[in-house]
């Protein structure tokens, strides 16, 4: 009994062999696995070097200042003017700012996701561009962006159905078309039950194929699969259960028993219907139901905010420093504005009394924002591809939650840091070498991302069940010979 | 060994069989004769369980077609009118693989020996089926049947499209394996072919088995007069 | 002969109930597409109107301010939307909507559209163009995968060869047929999108020459896939695989390629980081334009020629603030300096247009998106276009306000410009690129596209002039 099982299966896999368009097709998976892996590498290396290279701005230019703080305490330099000085908070303001940066994701070689609509970085300053929108925009063609990128995400979420459908779509129909169906059905055994053996080692060549490419890439381009082995079964996981959802529908297509023509144009459709149509669709209803008005709503809103505050300065100054007793001072130097100590304070505290007044509508504008993204992501779970898609920017770090929280901690941590520094830059403070080692360095926290895995592996489980369900209908199906 | 009890096929209102009643034994051969769509074809099919019968039984080895169909496609071969094989598979890995899919397991070397008795030649057995003629692929059929060690055999139409030296063979073939013990149930329009391969004749018209004879008892051209006489009377 | 076999199987198709069933379907998106779009268009156009007054209103309610302060401050420009985006939003969600326009800085135009949305976004909205580039081609390949390959499954072929039609006659009637089919279908979208148009509140004015242009493209977009349709059918054993083959093609010409040739484009030209290309403006800033600084060198010049014209000796002697005057003209200078380098930018975008030209002679996909983004102003050209535009327009304002102080400022210290200043100032106006334009800077999109018609067709004649029957 097993050996007959074994023999079968070689004289299928020779059969698979010997087809060239399979063969052609695996290759063309391979290739073009191998080039979505080769770009990605490249544009993430890029952005990577570039977070680097800010961290080594803040670094040098903290090097520096920390050098001439130290030089100036030896009495080794001196300045004419005190705002020069390397203690006051100017240099602070203009030229030593802060980054915060979102670290890659081991395995964030799979999806480039949102990667080429938001920077891996920003800049903290101390005057203000709090604003979700006002963070770095790296000079990318929109072309790109309208595109996309190829990534293995791509080729996973829509070219690997193409080809699931492309090698299962006729198992049936082409045994008919050829006039095999009959041999094979004269012999003893269920004629369901051989479909859904041949789509069986069918399903298990192409997975194999793209676990074994996936792990030659992956490993090519410098990804540990050892040290990622967590990440690396999530992603094998999900790829598994995607493709073994088109094989299913396909074996139920197979199981109708229409001409090939007609099968191929039937899988087709649902695969235009879940990778254009459906999302497509919920993304208009989204967009209806939810609508969120214009952002420039929110910067027109900050604009008027400002000239009121500014026709009303002294009382808002008054306000501020009441607030803020820590940040007031009887230096006559922070109230001069003739002087550039005088002059920067009054300008960071204008910026700061607007950005407050105007604070409350940027996060409800946000919230907005996220509650319409969060919307629409429950109606992920109406295509398997939307599933997919974003299960796998997931893993990779690169998703919209991932960039969206990276800028709220990064604005958490912007507060945090110009709080700190007005203390005393308000109060003309000089500060230490030390002061300026120890300023507070960014870390992002993954954890504040909730993990969606098993929900999207719960959702993909429910889609296999009801095809499951729908094999168990037609698997005791008779079939026209 | 194929047995027909009051077998019938309606497509609503249209009999494709009315009421057959056929018995092949263990060496015969059994040769239905009738115009298209006489019911040679459907007899055949219901004998597979391609489709299910509107009453009555057919019974293979004495089991019912219809309630055991995995059972009984154990004991029976099928050669269809077209033979096809997988092209991309030499005539050795189709016989293999098809043998196979009936749950046995044999050493290549006696798959070679059936393909040799089938009368396949033998620089043949590892091509590719796609260069095969269509004689050549029939013989593969024999030897999946013989594989299966089939008790019995049912042939739509084997002949046809074959040159007359290949029919012969054929005819011979059929013998031999027949003379073995199986039971052999073929459809055809040739009357020469059916009285010189036959050991039993039947006349089949729109779905009844109209008269069965033992080939040895009419010559030729009796056959052929009391075949023309059927088909031309009204029923 | 050919108008016989042109009825014959418009006749069929009509009775094929798959197909009519798949037509309806696809008239069905079209309309959605095109009221779905409409009612964005309305909405947007909407918000666009209010916040341009927005903008404005915010601007003139300034308090008294230095006219310096209030050029830092800055205020915005809007990025206009022309009509005819109701049929391509081409490349709009992805770049900036609106540009601040401040002092001694050229900012890149903010708020996409994009980073507000979910990953969900980038699976694609539902408008007429997705309709017409996805779409329609699939539906003209379910309609013409088998024209050839159920005769020759169906064995009718032969019969047909027998009766003395030759088999390119044949395949020159089967392409009119789907030719007519597709282009009654593109006609009849093309009259609803016409329709709902007229319903539009729209303050700009479409040529005609634009709509022509708009059709012309997606013809020729779709007769390349006819004449393709035809071949492989025409070649094909089996529905099957002629189905298969088609498919490969669709999924290559309009996913695959496009894809490739975007990575094509940005590895071979790349654009600098954001921090290279500001670290080289400042460099030129602070090292000079052709090797003058204007802050050191040119400004003393300028001051000499200042006081020249005014036949004085020292600025304390000017009728006018000098600073003001200063300030103007430095101005200029910055902007030059940002010109230079946008025109950096600009000129490695044209050497990646090259690269999709390249690529659009294996898609017929890209020239065809190209000429509808430009014709509905939404591509990269009109990006620039806009951004220069509103460049220019910085100086003017920077000019207005640094005047202000020129004229007003003279001996008061801390001068605050009156608030009535604020509404002096002109008003932005885009100019909308002219429609000659456009089309002569897409010229190579059309010959590539026509290229595409022409060759795919004279192929499929060439090729199906025989038919091999074993």
């Amino acid at each position: 009994m097993k050996g007959i099982t074994l023999q079968l299966i070689k004289l299928e896999l020779l059969q698979l062999i010997r087809d060239k368009g399979f063969v052609g097709l695996m290759l063309l998976l391979f290739v073009l696995m191998l080039l979505a892996v080769f770009n990605t590498y490249q544009y993430q290396d890029s952005k990577k070097e570039e977070v680097i290279r800010q961290q080594e701005i803040v670094q040098q230019a903290d090097v520096r200042l920390i050098a001439q703080i130290d030089s100036l305490n030896q009495g080794l330099a001196s300045y004419e003017n005190s705002y020069t000085l390397p203690t006051n908070g100017v240099r602070l303001t203009y030229n030593n700012h802060r980054i915060t940066w979102l670290p890659f994701e081991p395995l964030s070689i799979i999806a480039n996701g949102q990667g080429d609509i938001y920077s891996n970085y920003k800049k903290i300053v101390l005057y203000f561009n709090d604003s979700y929108e006002m963070t770095t925009q790296e000079l990318i063609s929109p072309l790109e962006q309208l595109f996309g990128q190829l990534d293995l995400s791509f080729i996973w979420v829509y070219i690997l159905p193409l080809i699931i459908i492309l090698v299962s779509f006729n198992i049936l129909s082409q045994e008919k078309e050829a006039g095999r169906l009959s041999l094979i059905a004269s012999q003893p055994l269920k004629l369901t039950h051989w479909i859904l053996g041949r789509l069986t080692i069918r399903f298990l060549v192409i997975n194999s194929c793209i676990l074994f490419f996936t792990a030659v890439l992956l490993s090519a381009f410098q990804v540990s699969l050892y040290r990622n082995v967590e990440a690396f079964a999530q992603l094998m996981v999900i790829l598994i259960l995607y493709s073994t959802f088109w094989f299913l529908l396909s074996f139920i297509i197979n199981l109708l028993g229409y001409s090939s023509g007609k099968s191929l144009i039937l899988l087709t459709n649902i695969w235009v219907l879940f990778m254009f149509l459906i999302p497509t669709a919920i993304n208009q209803i989204g967009e209806e139901i939810n609508p969120v008005s214009s952002r420039l709503e929110v910067i027109n809103h900050h604009q008027a905010v400002y000239n009121e505050m500014e026709n009303k300065l002294k009382e808002e100054l008054i306000r501020l420093f009441e607030t803020h007793r820590e940040w007031s001072s009887d230096d006559p130097v922070t109230k001069d504005m003739s002087n550039s100590t005088g002059w920067n304070i009054n300008y960071l505290a204008k910026q700061y009394i607007a950005q407050i007044k105007h604070q409350p509508v940027t996060e409800a504008y946000e919230q907005q924002i996220d509650a319409r993204n969060e919307w629409l992501r429950q109606f992920k779970i109406l295509s398997p591809a939307m599933i997919m898609q974003e299960s796998l920017a997931d893993i990779a770090g690169t998703s919209t939650r991932y960039y969206r929280s990276f800028l709220k901690q990064a604005i958490e941590y912007a507060q945090e840091y110009r709080w700190y520094v007005f203390k005393g830059l308000f109060t003309n403070h000089s500060f230490t070498s030390d002061e300026i080692r120890s300023l507070s360095v960014f870390n992002f926290e993954k954890e504040r991302v909730a993990s969606s895995f098993f929900l999207d592996i719960g959702t993909l489980l429910i889609y296999l069940f009801i095809l499951i369900v729908g094999c168990l209908i037609l698997i005791n199906k008779n079939f026209d010979y | 060994m194929l047995q027909a009890i009051n077998l019938s096929k309606t497509y609503g209102k249209y009999h494709a069989l009315k009421d057959l009643n056929l018995k092949v034994n263990s060496g015969e051969i059994f040769c239905l004769l009738g115009a298209n769509g006489a019911g040679k074809t459907t007899t055949i099919n219901l004998f597979l369980n391609f489709i299910t019968p509107s009453s009555g039984k057919a019974r293979i080895n004495n089991i019912s077609v219809s309630e055991n169909p995995v059972e009984t496609k154990k004991y029976v071969a099928y050669i269809p009118e077209n033979l096809a094989l997988y092209p991309e598979l030499s005539g050795l890995e189709n016989l293999t693989y098809f043998t196979g899919l009936a749950n046995k397991t044999y050493h290549k070397d006696h798959l070679v020996s059936l393909l040799k008795r089938s009368g396949l030649q033998k620089d043949a057995f590892n091509k590719r089926v796609s260069e095969y003629s269509k004689g050549m692929r029939q013989k593969v059929g024999i030897a999946i049947a013989l594989a299966k060690e089939a008790k019995a055999l049912l042939l739509d139409e084997p002949t046809s499209g074959l040159d007359p030296k290949a029919s012969n063979e054929f005819s011979d073939l059929l013998k031999t394996l027949s003379a073995d013990g199986i039971a052999i149930l073929m459809t055809t329009h040739d009357l020469f072919r059916a009285q010189v391969t036959g050991s039993h004749i039947g006349i089949m018209k729109e779905g009844r088995l109209l008269e069965k004879f033992s080939s040895k008892k009419v010559s030729l051209s009796e056959l052929e007069k009391t075949y023309l006489n059927h088909m031309n009377t009204a029923l | 002969m050919i108008t016989r076999i042109l009825q014959h199987e418009l006749k069929r198709s009509l009775r094929d109930g798959r197909t009519n069933i798949l037509f309806i379907g696809v008239v069905m998106l079209s309309i959605t597409s095109i009221i779905l779009s409409f009612r964005d268009y309305q909405l947007i156009h909407e918000q666009y109107l209010e916040n341009v007054h927005q903008v404005r209103v915010n601007w003139e309610s300034q308090a008294e301010k230095d006219p310096h302060d209030a050029a830092h401050d800055g205020t915005y420009v809007i990025k206009p939307i022309y009509p005819l985006v109701i049929f391509d939003k081409g490349i709009q969600a992805y770049t900036g909507q609106v540009v601040h326009l401040g002092a001694h800085k050229r900012n890149q135009s903010t708020i996409n559209e994009s980073k507000d949305r979910s990953g969900m976004f980038r699976f694609g909205e539902l408008t007429p163009n997705f309709v017409l580039v996805y779409i329609f081609p699939l539906l003209l390949i379910f309609l013409g995968y088998n024209v050839f390959t159920e005769e020759k499954e169906r064995q009718t072929i032969r019969l047909l060869l027998v009766q003395g039609a030759t088999f390119r006659q044949l395949s020159l009637g089967k392409w009119l047929a789907l030719f007519v089919q597709m282009f009654l279908l593109f006609l009849s979208f093309m009259i609803v999108a016409l329709i709902s148009f007229s319903f539009l509140e729209k303050e700009v004015q479409v040529h005609w020459s634009e709509w022509a242009g708009l059709a012309l493209t997606y013809l020729l977009y779709f007769t390349s896939f006819t004449s393709l349709i035809v071949l492989v059918s025409g070649k094909a054993k089996h529905s099957g695989s002629s189905l298969t083959i088609l498919l490969s093609i669709w999924i290559v010409v309009t996913l695959i390629v496009p894809k490739v040739s975007t990575n094509l484009s940005g590895t071979l030209y790349p654009f600098p980081t954001l921090q290279t290309f500001k670290d080289n403006i400042i460099e030129d800033q602070t090292n000079g334009l052709n090797g003058h600084n204007f802050w050191n060198e040119a400004a003393q010049d300028f001051q000499k020629e200042v006081l020249e014209a005014y036949g004085v000796s020292s600025i304390e002697e000017l009728p006018i603030e000098y600073s003001g005057l200063l300030l103007a003209e430095g101005e200029k200078y910055e902007s030059e300096v940002y010109t230079k380098h946008f025109d950096l930018l600009q000129d490695q975008y044209k050497k990646q247009q090259l690269v999709y030209r390249i690529c659009g002679v294996f898609s017929p996909m890209l020239p065809t998106r190209f000429v509808s983004m430009a014709l509905t102003r939404t591509d990269y050209g009109f990006l620039w276009h806009f951004e220069d535009e509103a460049e220019r327009y910085r100086v003017t304002f920077n000019t207005a306000l640094n005047m202000n102080i020129a004229e007003k400022a003279k001996g008061i210290d801390h001068y605050k410009a009156e608030a009535s200043l604020w509404s002096s100032i002109p008003k932005f106006q885009y100019q909308w690129q002219a429609v000659k334009e456009l089309f002569l800077n897409h010229l190579a999109e059309y010959l590539i596209s026509i290229g595409w018609a022409v060759f795919s067709f004279l192929l499929m004649l060439f090729v199906n002039r025989t038919i091999k029957f074993v």
